[in-house]
């Protein structure tokens, strides 16, 4: 059994994913927030995300983060590093819940999540995944400095753009 | 922190990485299409890591079974959010027709019984699809009874309950 980290921003913690967390994130996978991630779901398959999640971290040792809002406690979304069998890279990953969009939580958290990516884990580079037409994640990964590089057809989501973050050396600042 | 189990003839222990082509291989086939499949590799591989997540979620889960080769199938319990039963489950991904499904079914209703998780569970059932014959052959052998009434999360299955002892 792996300890989950949990990191600490400015206004976030990033914490393991819970049972507690099950309404907020079947909440978020029943919106139309989730079409860019194989949603709408159903509680059953939500349940089955939320299973996913932790067992990401205890099959390979990372995994994402429930991001949590520090001042209210409230779950707010899921950040961080996913790589699932098929895929073809270490990905960097942020799903915002309802109502926490617009304020710089998902570069908040993404940046964090990539910091223990490679100041921890010592990668040397990361993708992030964005469907086509999801303006507020591609806007994310330019604020993270991330440039394109090419597509990746995933089963579930089709095909995606992929965003290549700088390598550790480029975010030393 | 998952119990590994043995039976004459299988351990049943934790999903692990090292799964993931076995599960590939069964979710690809069509054998697994009574189960949601078939399933590309990523799908196959995150239904892997629900089965081991579902441990520290709920402190049960899904043993995979092990014959000494890998995996050959998995057995367990679950419980989704939202459904009002537990449900023990069993997939065979090779080596049919051998009793092997039902010697880990067995154990893992024993260790249930056991460790005290079943008393808390106000019945365990399984959801069995109404054409499953080998499945709904292998509950009756576990003391199962078939209601005849579907979940409401599938209507092609029909409500399975186990019996409170053994």
């Amino acid at each position: 059994m792996i300890a989950i980290p949990t990191l600490t921003t400015d206004r976030l913690t990033l914490r393991a994913p819970h049972i507690d967390d099950f309404d907020a994130l079947a909440a978020f996978y029943a919106s139309p927030r989730a079409s860019f991630v194989g949603g709408p779901l159903t509680a059953e398959l939500s349940w089955r995300v939320l299973a996913q999640e932790a067992g990401h971290w205890l099959l390979r040792g990372f995994g994402r983060w429930v991001v949590e809002h520090r001042a209210s406690g409230a779950p707010i979304g899921i950040v961080g590093l996913w790589f699932p069998a098929g895929f073809p890279e270490h990905e960097l990953g942020w799903d915002l819940f309802e109502g926490h969009e617009g304020q710089g939580y998902a570069t908040e958290a993404a940046h964090a999540a990539r910091s223990y990516a490679y100041d921890m884990l010592g990668w040397t580079t990361l993708i992030s995944l964005v469907a086509d037409g999801n303006d507020a994640s591609t806007r994310v990964a330019r604020r993270l400095g991330a440039r394109p590089d090419g597509r990746f057809t995933y089963e579930r989501f089709g095909d995606m753009a992929v965003w290549r973050h700088p390598a550790p050396s480029e975010v030393a600042a | 922190m998952i119990p590994t189990l043995t039976t004459p003839r299988l351990t049943l222990r934790a999903p692990e990485a090292c799964d993931h082509s076995a599960y590939a291989a069964f979710y690809a086939s069509a054998r697994s299409h009574i189960i949601g499949g078939p399933l590309d590799e990523t799908a196959a591989w995150k239904v892997l890591a629900s089965d081991r997540g579902h441990w520290p979620l709920r402190g049960y889960g899904w043993w995979v079974l092990d014959d000494g080769t890998g995996a050959i199938g998995t057995c367990g319990f679950h419980l989704p959010a939202g459904r009002p039963d537990v449900e023990l489950g069993w997939s065979l991904f090779s080596a049919t027709g051998k009793g092997l499904a039902t010697e880990a079914a067995q154990t893992a209703l024993t260790w249930a019984r056991d460790t005290g998780l079943a008393a808390k569970w106000p019945r365990i059932v399984s959801h069995i699809d109404r054409g499953n014959t080998p499945s709904q052959r292998l509950a009756a052998r576990l003391g199962a009874h078939d209601t005849g009434i579907a979940p409401t999360h599938d209507l092609a299955c029909t409500i399975w309950v186990h019996g409170a002892a053994a």
